[in-house]
């Protein structure tokens, strides 16, 4: 969507009609729209979003400019309307809203008219686009008009093109970007769709008639109680993941108000504790990482683990063999091959080869020869099996005690330092305690993490319980299948689940890989814009809901470092939807963004003003700022050159010169 | 569970479901009636000759 033209009648302070026509030149992609406080540029923002999607932000909801409103009489009626016309997918559509507000009342109080208007104002919606010949315009049908501009810009996401500078420092620290982010990149479509046909699979498998299979029953009618189970669980766990979240954001409250702290020592001591803990996170991972390591060497079957330990029966029947006296050990013979495959080919009457084995003859007799050194008679033959395959078996687990042992020494040393660095912690938490007015948040610091650890331990145990949950599903749906597959009643669903189960698998490893691209070309961007926007050195990570964290620091955050962050933010996913970055033969989910915005720049600084601007413009594919005049003079420092169309909004003014509140012009 | 899937029925499901989803981004139909649609689809897609 590129923003061509927005058109007013009588709304708000812009009084009679007045029209923008803004920058589409990819070149010089900026409109700026130059105003002091007061003089409408918030009402620009609000113009689009009440056009767009019906939403009206003002305090008083009449839109009608009040100076029209004034002069009204009873029964008179008067238009409000807001067009905006824009490109979509090379077609030309313009939206109109219009409200008819009626007089109902007059009123005469004190000299001045109290004018009442009807509070349901009629209204009419309307969107066409013009046709390849340029003249022609098509209406869309009323009915389709709202869906047609929620595929346009969806409603959920405008929030991200058209805010205020109030709104923006917001952005990035929301509690979840998940759905913005899927949304605006398009993976909401792949994420759908595999929720849908997980379903769709369940939903064949239940149709399966396992009646005359008790297996089968029994797997149909514990698929049911896993599934409950699960959804259960998946409950709890996400409510102990909010928990977590809420006492981990309480600890970095009161960690930061330890940082504010006058005293010296509660200073000294919170940053020395702020080293340890980042120490202690890194050992508790190494820890994690050292137990899993073990784990995996005990249960992976390439590390033999369950031939170390049948090492010492082994070894005894091998050496209770040796004592076997008499025996011809150094028999050859066919490897792996009993008396028993010789009589069959004999009774076959022909060899492997084709010979036929009659009686008397070469061949015949050369088999029975072979048959004679050939287990079970033979015992040497069998115990000369049973020796290579046991030493082959034994061979490369000489070392497997040693390594074990290495293992967990390593996990013992990082236990006894994790010991070390939580008794340091705790020294410096009692240097803290030593301030009367610190101790108290130092408790209450101590509480949070407390309740911290309680709500992870919970959130841990809960995904393992997820986890068996879905084995136990997963075994039950096995079996179903397999019934499924070898009965004929069931062969037309089997082959339902079968094409369904196949598409599940793509949807499910297609959406995986795009949004792992979609998750490491934010924080690549997002790092690299910031690093441009902001003067400091600080490193961003995205986390599983896609908000942005400092991985260094977590010191309160002034709002003018918020909404460079936001920037950041707003500026890495629109290029990531304008470079088109999931686009592939199959599919194409990119899509143009404008950026609207109503004084950007209100919580930041010079400095940062001047970074934001040099990357807003190479971004986004359109950008229409609403700016202060003292901001702007930052500004155009670094976004003169990409500006396209520029206007000023002033106030009218009376014969004496004064501004008139309610008379705003666009020059 | 069955390996012999005509690659280009296959192929149908997943593009009809693709084009179903992404209207239904704006159409925002209740997910019990996509479950039910997308399953009559594939239901169609298999059996055609």
């Amino acid at each position: 969507m590129i923003i061509n033209k927005l058109e007013m009648y009588n709304f708000r302070q812009y009084i009679g009609y007045q029209k923008i026509e803004f920058s589409t030149d990819p070149d010089k992609n900026v409109t700026v729209l130059i105003g002091v406080n007061t003089s409408g540029k918030t009402t620009i923002v609000r113009a689009f979003e009440w056009c767009l999607y019906g939403k009206n932000g003002f305090e008083d909801p009449i839109l009608l400019n009040s100076d029209i409103r004034d002069n009204m009489q009873v029964g008179d009626i008067q238009d409000v309307w807001v067009a905006v016309t824009f490109t979509h997918d090379e077609k030309v559509y313009t939206i109109k809203k219009i409200f008819k507000y009626l007089c109902n009342e007059r009123i005469s109080d004190g000299g001045k008219w109290n004018v009442t208007l009807n509070k349901k104002p009629e209204e009419i919606l309307s969107l066409e686009y013009l046709q390849s010949d340029g003249q022609t315009k098509t209406p869309i049908d009323q009915s389709n008009i709202s869906e047609s501009m929620d595929r346009v810009l969806p409603k959920d996401l405008a929030d991200y093109f058209f805010f205020g500078g109030e709104r923006i420092s917001g952005i990035a620290n929301r509690t979840d970007l998940s759905k913005a982010v899927r949304g605006l990149m398009r993976l909401d479509v792949l994420e759908n769709a595999s929720t849908h046909l997980s379903k769709v699979v369940k939903s064949f498998e239940n149709s399966i008639d396992t009646s005359g299979d008790a297996n089968a029953q029994k797997a149909k009618d514990s698929l049911g109680t896993y599934m409950k189970k699960r959804e259960q669980v998946v409950d709890e766990k996400n409510n102990a993941e909010k928990q977590m979240e809420y006492w981990k954001s309480k600890e970095a409250e009161f960690n930061a108000q330890l940082a504010k702290s006058n005293i010296d020592q509660v200073k000294q001591a919170k940053k020395e504790r702020d080293r340890i803990e980042s120490t202690l996170c890194s050992e508790k991972s190494k820890l994690e990482r050292a137990k899993k390591d073990m784990v995996n060497y005990f249960s992976d079957p390439k590390f033999r683990a369950f031939a170390y330990f049948g090492m010492p029966a082994i070894n005894e029947v091998l050496r209770s063999l040796d004592l076997l006296k008499g025996t011809k050990q150094n028999v050859e013979c066919v490897p792996d091959m009993e008396q028993g495959a010789i009589d069959f080919l004999v009774k076959r009457g022909h060899c492997i080869c084709g010979t036929k084995l009659d009686k008397g003859t070469i061949p015949y007799e050369k088999v029975m020869e072979e048959r004679r050194i050939l287990p079970p008679e033979v015992l040497s033959s069998a115990v000369q099996t049973y020796k290579s395959k046991a030493e082959g078996y034994l061979a490369g687990t000489e070392d497997y005690k040693s390594n074990m042992e290495e293992k967990y020494k390593d996990i013992r040393h990082i236990v006894r330092r994790i010991g070390g660095l939580t008794d340091d912690l705790e020294k410096q938490s009692e240097l803290i305690l030593d301030d009367t007015d610190a101790k108290k948040i130092e408790a209450d610091r101590k509480d949070a993490h407390t309740k911290y650890i309680e709500a992870k331990q919970d959130y841990d145990s809960l995904v393992a319980s997820i986890g068996g949950c879905d084995t136990n599903i997963k075994n039950c749906e096995m079996a179903i299948d397999k019934y499924a597959k070898s009965s004929t009643k069931n062969t037309r669903v089997a082959r339902f689940i079968s094409y369904s189960q196949k598409v599940y698998d793509w949807l499910l490893e297609t959406y995986k890989g795009k949004e792992e691209i979609v998750r490491e070309q934010l924080q690549i961007r997002v790092n690299d814009n910031f690093k441009k926007m902001y003067h400091g050195e600080r490193s961003i990570v995205i986390d599983d809901k896609y908000r942005v964290k400092y991985s260094d620091i977590t010191t309160e955050e002034s709002d003018g470092l918020k909404a460079v962050k936001s920037f950041a933010f707003i500026a890495s996913l629109v290029s990531m939807a304008k470079d088109k970055i999931l686009d592939d033969a199959d599919m194409k989910l990119g899509q143009v963004y404008p950026l609207v915005m109503d004084a950007p720049f209100s919580n930041v600084d010079e400095i940062h003003i001047d970074n934001i601007c040099k990357i807003l413009p190479q971004t986004a594919n359109q950008v229409i700022m609403a700016i202060m005049q003292k901001d702007w003079e930052y500004a155009s420092n670094n976004l003169n050159q990409h500006v396209g169309k520029s206007y000023k909004i002033e106030k009218d003014k009376d014969a004496d010169g004064k501004e008139i509140d309610t008379s705003t012009h666009f020059r | 569970m069955e390996q012999n899937l005509d690659e280009k029925k296959l192929d149908t499901i997943k593009l009809r479901i693709l084009e179903m989803e992404t209207d239904n981004i704006v159409r925002k139909e209740s997910n019990p009636a996509m479950e039910e649609k997308i399953k009559n689809m594939i239901m169609k897609e298999v059996e055609k000759k």
